[in-house]
């Protein structure tokens, strides 16, 4: 016995010391926790910062988010409670909520139409009277513009919501998508409605429009939104651009981009077990010689991700620069990515060196149209409200 | 740092066991005592200093006082314990007290006076009441003064009790301060103690006090009395696996570095009545009541009003020692009031009723006292104490209602789990345990039990860091800018 409890304690001992071992030494292999979190500053020691208690509680901090096997300890939590429970714990940033037959969705697009997201009637006219503005001026310097609105997985699937997660369809208050998509039509803007496409097609889809494990529309449905906007850019400037096919779709375990993204989230162990069949589409290019890749300005969230993606990798433009939330300029080809102030960017030179400008938002983010990039634009040629 | 931080669990605890075990047995209480004051100081910088001149004052005061008698003898101790109660009293009560003076003040039409709140130092009223106890203990001649400042010091700032007990008599410890074995079965037995504690505290305490921090939000409007028991029953699994959790893992390294400190928690949900509830429930206050001022006002031996005025007296100190607040005296006196209860029924002869029907009961009244503990004003803990009793408490569909809309599937898992965990048959009919820990328990002896042990430890430390990493671990899908 005595032998036992000297290797038990040996053991015990060891288990304390492994995350250590495992920070300094690596001697597992290094696993990535999947997610954004904004790391704790380093705190320098001085006698401030000793007494007032900053250095202690920094370090911690610190400590908490660098320390050895973290992976593999959030992994194994979060395992546990999606096998035991069904969920995962309640989380500071974005909480994923396990659906019907393990559809995921993200709780903020579920909080938007419990407690929608709203707007005083003057900040929708002045929205819709800049979108028109900025329509008008995009015309003037022939530069075409489209905005595509990007769908809401709880809108578009709401069959897997759990029960409880939403109140019954009566008793929901509209969203903004509902108030402005009808006076956005009436303002004449060119818009691509993606919500109304996915739920025209989602009963004879090939694939789903939306991934099982994913927040954003699936490869496929953002391929099927491209087939439906080129021909719109087409129309807005009089130019010939290459347009791919969705020909087929194809099946396999590989997991492609953001397609699994609130799957990669709840950082479990089984994955690639839970994430199942992934659908891609098979595209056909466009072989016609006449068409030209264009030249395009994106300003979107992270729906246009897959779309500019998607843009690149067929061709169908040859410079593509998208300015994520307004924020961070994402370059194609290449997807280089720059962050920015918004200051230092001229509108001018943006859109007048293009093609065609999008403005894409998912219907989450009304009003929020182009980030405050449209009144910056209209500002500088002097046509602001 | 707390015992269930990953600072705590994978830095501070292996360094200073390493080098504790690395260093000859004389120099462990040097590295014992380096290793607190790093503890102490980490979280409260500037009082160490403090602390430490109050440490230096006790010693000095028990140096004198040792080699006189009679009246100076006496004399010693009451400058002794008049300094540590003031220090308790200033940093502890001075806010409280100005801001009554303050009200009374204001409600006269009289301005109240200027004050700058003075900062709680952590584990103050622990350490206060164990260097009490070592000068009284020096006093009654039951312990002999510390060897050096550096063993007092130790006595008193000891990391594994510093900041939430046990109150460790300094006649409990005094002799392992000077000489004690660390042997492999004595870490063993530590080990499974101090992982039983981690997992109370982090699996089981922190779920509980999820569900009790919604319910007993000052915002809630409308609870329903299903909803507020649910509360009231979530706060007391939460402070009771969180405390004993707490005293578990002080016991655990403790006897992991050699020491014994006494049992704090004895299964207290199972008591007959309230005399054997504080039998089982913290008692190491309980013990350091009874003995430094239950029994010094006369205890039992004297008439049977002042008896009565002794419980009262105590069990209000008891409540005030709790916290600054009318609530915690409150609580106090409600305790008090059931323990004259008792006295009375013991003096009459009356028992306390089968089982069945005692311990239930006594758990009853005990979740009632934890309102006014959990409040933080007097005027909530009256709101829900009325909440527990609307009509509301008789519809069935009223605790289905506020089962499902309060508890989700892993709430619901947690809460059996904290009920049958507390109200587990005890008994001599009953195979000991090896899930939870029984008073004096030492090192298992046959092989299974030390392989269910060893396995146990490892599974708890497992899930319960699992849980600590995740719990610090709050990504966004993407950046937003």
């Amino acid at each position: 016995m005595k032998l036992f409890f000297r290797v038990s304690c040996g053991c015990f001992f060891l288990a304390l010391w492994l995350p250590m071992i495992q920070q300094y030494l690596h001697p597992l292999p290094a696993l990535a926790l999947h997610g954004v979190e904004t790391p704790p500053p380093r705190v320098k020691l001085t006698r401030d910062s000793w007494f007032d208690g900053v250095f202690a509680q920094k370090t911690e901090a610190r400590y908490s988010a660098s320390m050895g096997l973290r992976a593999y300890f959030v992994r194994t939590d979060n395992e546990l409670n999606l096998s035991l429970f069904g969920k995962l714990r309640d989380k500071a940033g974005t909480h994923v909520v396990v659906g019907k037959n393990g559809v995921l969705y993200e709780q903020s697009y579920l909080d938007n139409v419990r407690r929608p997201r709203q707007a005083h009637e003057e900040t929708i006219v002045r929205t819709i009277e800049r979108l028109k503005r900025f329509h008008a001026l995009c015309r003037e310097k022939g530069v075409g513009f489209l905005l595509v609105v990007s769908p809401s997985k709880v809108t578009v699937c709401p069959e897997s919501i759990p029960e409880g997660a939403l109140p019954p369809p009566e008793k929901r208050k509209a969203v903004l998508y509902d108030r402005m998509m009808p006076r956005i039509r009436e303002a004449g803007i060119p818009v691509l409605d993606g919500r109304e496409l996915f739920l025209k097609w989602k009963s004879d889809a090939a694939a789903p429009l939306f991934p099982k494990g994913g927040t954003h529309w699936s490869y496929y449905g953002a391929a099927r939104v491209l087939e439906t906007m080129i021909p719109m850019l087409e129309k807005q400037t009089g130019k010939n651009f290459p347009n791919p096919r969705v020909t087929d779709v194809k099946t396999d375990r590989e997991i492609y981009r953001e397609d699994a993204d609130l799957m990669a989230l709840l950082n479990i162990w089984t994955l690639y077990w839970r994430a199942g069949i992934q659908h891609h589409p098979v595209i056909e290019k466009d072989t016609d010689p006449a068409a030209t890749p264009g030249n395009f300005l994106c300003i979107g969230d992270s729906f246009s991700h897959a779309l500019n993606h998607l843009m690149d990798q067929q061709g169908v433009t040859g410079s593509l620069d998208n300015f994520y939330y307004f924020h961070r300029r994402i370059h194609y080809p290449g997807e280089t990515q720059t962050p920015f102030e918004r200051e230092t960017i001229d509108p001018k030179t943006e859109i007048e060196s293009r093609d065609a400008v999008i403005i894409e938002i998912n219907e989450y983010w009304f009003p929020d149209f182009g980030f405050d990039f449209i009144p910056q634009a209209l500002k500088a040629y002097g046509r602001d409200l | 740092m707390v015992f269930s931080s990953q600072f705590f669990l994978f830095f501070f605890l292996p360094i200073v066991l390493a080098i504790y075990f690395i260093v000859p047995p004389r120099a462990r209480n040097a590295v014992a005592l380096a290793g607190s004051l790093w503890f102490y100081a980490w979280g409260a910088p500037k009082f160490i200093f403090v602390l430490l001149a109050l440490c230096a004052v006790d010693y000095g005061v028990g140096r004198a006082m040792h080699p006189a008698s009679g009246r100076a003898r006496f004399r010693w101790l009451t400058l002794g314990v008049v300094c540590n109660a003031l220090g308790l009293i200033y940093f502890k009560y001075a806010n409280f007290f100005v801001e009554q003076m303050n009200g009374a003040l204001e409600a006269l039409g009289v301005g109240g006076v200027s004050w700058t709140a003075v900062a709680l130092p952590i584990g103050i009223s622990f350490f206060t009441f164990q260097k009490i106890s070592y000068l009284v203990d020096l006093y009654r001649g039951t312990a002999q003064p510390a060897a050096s400042l550096g063993s007092y010091v130790l006595y008193v700032i000891l990391f594994p009790q510093l900041i939430a007990g046990p109150i460790v008599r300094y006649q409990d410890v005094h002799d392992q301060l000077r000489f004690r074995t660390c042997t492999a079965a004595g870490f063993f037995s530590g080990m499974w103690r101090f992982c039983i504690g981690l997992g109370k505290k982090v699996l089981l305490a922190n779920a509980m006090g999820e569900i009790a921090d919604r319910l007993f939000d000052p915002k809630q409007s409308d609870l329903s009395s299903p909803a507020a028991w649910l509360g009231v029953l979530s706060y007391a699994f939460q402070i009771y696996y969180d405390f004993s959790g707490y005293s578990d893992m002080a016991i655990g390294m403790g006897r992991m570095m050699g020491f014994e400190f006494l049992e704090n928690f004895r299964r207290p949900y199972l008591s007959k009545n309230f005399t054997e509830f504080w039998r089982r429930w913290h008692i190491s206050l309980s013990t350091w009541m009874r003995e430094y001022i239950y029994i010094p006002l006369g205890g039992s031996r004297i008439s049977l009003a002042r008896t009565y005025v002794n419980l009262w007296i105590v069990f209000l100190v008891s409540g005030f020692w709790h916290g600054a607040s009318w609530s915690f005296v409150a609580w106090g006196a409600f305790h008090g009031f059931f323990l004259s209860v008792d006295k009375w029924k013991k003096d009459h002869h009356w028992g306390d009723g089968p089982r069945w029907v005692a311990i239930p009961a006594t758990f009853f009244f005990v979740c009632l006292s934890w309102v006014l503990f959990r409040c933080n004003t007097l005027t909530h803990a009256l709101h829900y104490l009325g909440d527990l009793f609307q009509s509301s408490l008789f519809h069935f569909t009223a605790w289905q209602t506020a089962w499902s809309s309060h508890l989700d599937a892993r709430g619901h898992a947690l809460f059996i789990l904290s009920l049958f965990l507390c109200f587990r048959p005890e008994g001599p009919w009953v195979r000991p345990s090896a899930v939870l820990p029984q008073p004096s328990d030492s090192a298992p002896k046959t092989w299974p039990r030390a392989a269910w042990q060893f396995a146990g430890s490892m599974a708890l430390l497992l899930l319960s860091a699992s849980a600590l990493a995740n719990s610090s671990f709050n990504p966004f899908i993407y950046f937003r800018f």
